[in-house]
């Protein structure tokens, strides 16, 4: 009896430890929420209090603003395109990497690794001064080039460490049907890499949409800034009407929490890959 | 047959080569020109560079401008690399046990993660100046005590969710036998803990820390978007101030120089690090 009393109440300090947690998390957001959905006179007088009445003018200031529905197609482009090639070249790599085996393609891939560790300050200047000599400054394409070429270690690592778990007995019966190398890793192995593709797809986007230092750098005209970089500036230029820009940032977050509530299986999956011996 | 091999060789290595493509060009290449500006007094957009041999790593050892920005490097990244794997643990062994709502709270503690550090940066600006005023605390960010603190704390709130979600997978693939065998033995709370725990999750810590540290070392975006590194320098990391020499000061042999040994400091505080957590992981 003293037993199971214990243990409820060990139960009831434990709920309440992560509902405070839990809270904790949230109140950032609330405050945003409090900024966007009040109008300014409103927060004047009531501050962090309840919003009672939904004033959605905010929103409607923030879609009207200058440059927000552009920023919004430019975070698309470069996330979709970062989101294909980064699929493309790692799969392979990844592929002839895991397959092969070598001192040479293992050699490659420490190096991959080891920039999973560098700051990109070591980089970005003389990156800069490269992307300006070939005018990809200030374009969509320079910046794709410039997300994927600092992403490709990392995700040629959780490719590889998905396919050796793949059984090779399928590859080499195509190869005995006469399967050419490229035919095998398109119509075998690639569809066998679903889940971990998924995985990628998701957080590669995510951190593409999220992305600011890399933008920062290469795209500063405001015609070809991306979400985060527009938010930094809103925030800077708005300083007197806090509102509109949070209401601006709360929607350029949307894309980003769908995804995560339709897609956490994949990112946790993703994000465990490695830290756990399977 | 010679030829067959060959193109063998060649088919393989056209695999790798896209990916290989995008890494050189975007990486080693930049590295490797950034290594040469280091020997020069270049500003960034003169025509002219002069080679100034070692000079700019002399002046490295000199600089006492420095050593702000480290000690703060260093204070972020312990705080960070402690509080986030400490609380992420807790909060595994706090959702392990199934009940009702657990499903909700895990998505809720794990979704700041997705939010951009733009957004994270702000909210917390804000979190600070008026929620805290309610509560009559004066923000961190303004004191130059605190304001890095400020900042570790913007980190560890994004963060911590993730340490769970990783803590929470190693604690899966501990066998349920063992704390039963512990439990027969008369082991309390904490020696479970200690002996069953640590050991069987010791893979995670290896993979979070030197994450976390790496994170820490590079912090760069809070400083940046938050504070520009005010009040003073007080919340300065490495990374601003080197952004700050190669950018706005034009001073780009110097930044690149010091850009160059942080890249060997951070490449050797991690191996260090993984090293020493492997060992302890075969020990246990």
């Amino acid at each position: 009896m003293m037993r199971t009393n214990k243990r409820n109440i060990l139960t009831t300090i434990r709920i309440c430890v992560l509902c405070f947690v839990c809270a904790l998390c949230l109140a950032p957001f609330y405050v945003a929420l409090c900024y966007a959905f009040k109008s300014k006179s409103d927060f004047a007088h009531t501050k962090l209090a309840f919003p009672v009445h939904l004033y959605l003018g905010n929103f409607s200031d923030a879609v009207h603003l200058k440059n927000f529905f552009t920023s919004v197609e430019n975070s698309f482009i470069v996330a979709f395109f970062v989101v294909v090639i980064i699929i493309c070249v790692c799969s392979a790599g990844a592929y002839v990497i895991t397959r092969r085996n070598t001192k040479f393609y293992n050699t490659i891939f420490y190096i991959f690794q080891l920039v999973i560790l560098l700051p990109f300050q070591t980089v970005m200047f003389p990156l800069y001064k490269e992307l300006s000599r070939i005018h990809a400054l200030n374009t969509l394409w320079g910046l794709t080039v410039a997300v994927v070429g600092v992403n490709v270690g990392y995700y040629v690592f959780l490719y590889s460490g998905f396919i050796k778990t793949v059984p090779r007995s399928l590859e080499e019966a195509a190869t005995i049907d006469g399967c050419s190398q490229y035919q095998t890793f398109f119509h075998i192995v690639f569809p066998l890499l679903k889940p971990i593709t998924m995985t990628v797809t998701v957080l590669a986007f995510l951190a593409s949409w999220n992305d600011f230092i890399i933008s920062m750098i290469i795209c500063q005209k405001s015609i070809k800034r991306t979400l985060p970089l527009m938010q930094f500036y809103f925030f800077g230029e708005y300083s007197s009407n806090v509102s509109v820009a949070f209401a601006a940032a709360l929607l350029a977050m949307i894309p980003a929490v769908l995804i995560y509530f339709c897609a956490q299986k994949y990112i946790v999956e993703g994000m465990t890959a490695g830290a756990v011996k399977a | 047959m010679k030829y067959d091999k060959i193109k063998k060789t060649l088919v393989d290595f056209s695999f790798i080569l896209p990916a290989l493509v995008f890494f050189l060009y975007v990486i080693i290449i930049p590295l490797i020109s950034g290594i040469q500006f280091t020997f020069t007094d270049w500003d960034g957009m003169s025509a002219v560079k002069h080679f100034v041999g070692l000079k700019n790593y002399r002046t490295v050892f000199h600089d006492t401008d420095l050593i702000q920005p480290i000690l703060n490097t260093l204070l972020f990244t312990v705080v960070t690399v402690i509080v986030i794997n400490i609380a992420g643990l807790a909060l595994a062994m706090a959702v392990s046990k199934e009940f009702r709502g657990i499903n909700v709270m895990k998505s809720i503690i794990f979704m700041p993660l997705v939010v951009s550090l733009v957004l994270v940066s702000e909210m917390w600006m804000y979190v600070y100046s008026d929620f805290f005023s309610l509560l009559g605390i004066p923000s961190p960010l303004i004191d130059r005590k605190t304001a890095m603190l400020g900042l570790a704390y913007m980190s560890i709130w994004r963060e911590t969710g993730l340490a769970m979600i990783i803590y929470l997978a190693a604690l899966k693939g501990v066998p349920s036998y063992m704390y039963e065998a512990a439990v027969i033995d008369g082991a309390g709370f904490w020696q479970r803990f200690k002996n069953v725990t640590v050991p069987f999750i010791a893979p995670a810590f290896t993979y979070c820390i030197p994450l976390w540290l790496a994170a820490g070392l590079r912090q760069y975006d809070y400083t940046y978007i938050a504070t520009s590194g005010g009040p003073g320098h007080a919340s300065e990391s490495m990374a601003y101030y080197i952004y700050n020499y190669l950018f706005p000061y034009d001073k780009v042999g110097y930044g690149q120089t010091v850009a160059v040994l942080y890249l060997a400091v951070c490449i050797g505080i991690s191996n260090i690090v993984t090293r020493m957590l492997r060992k302890r992981e075969i020990e246990l």
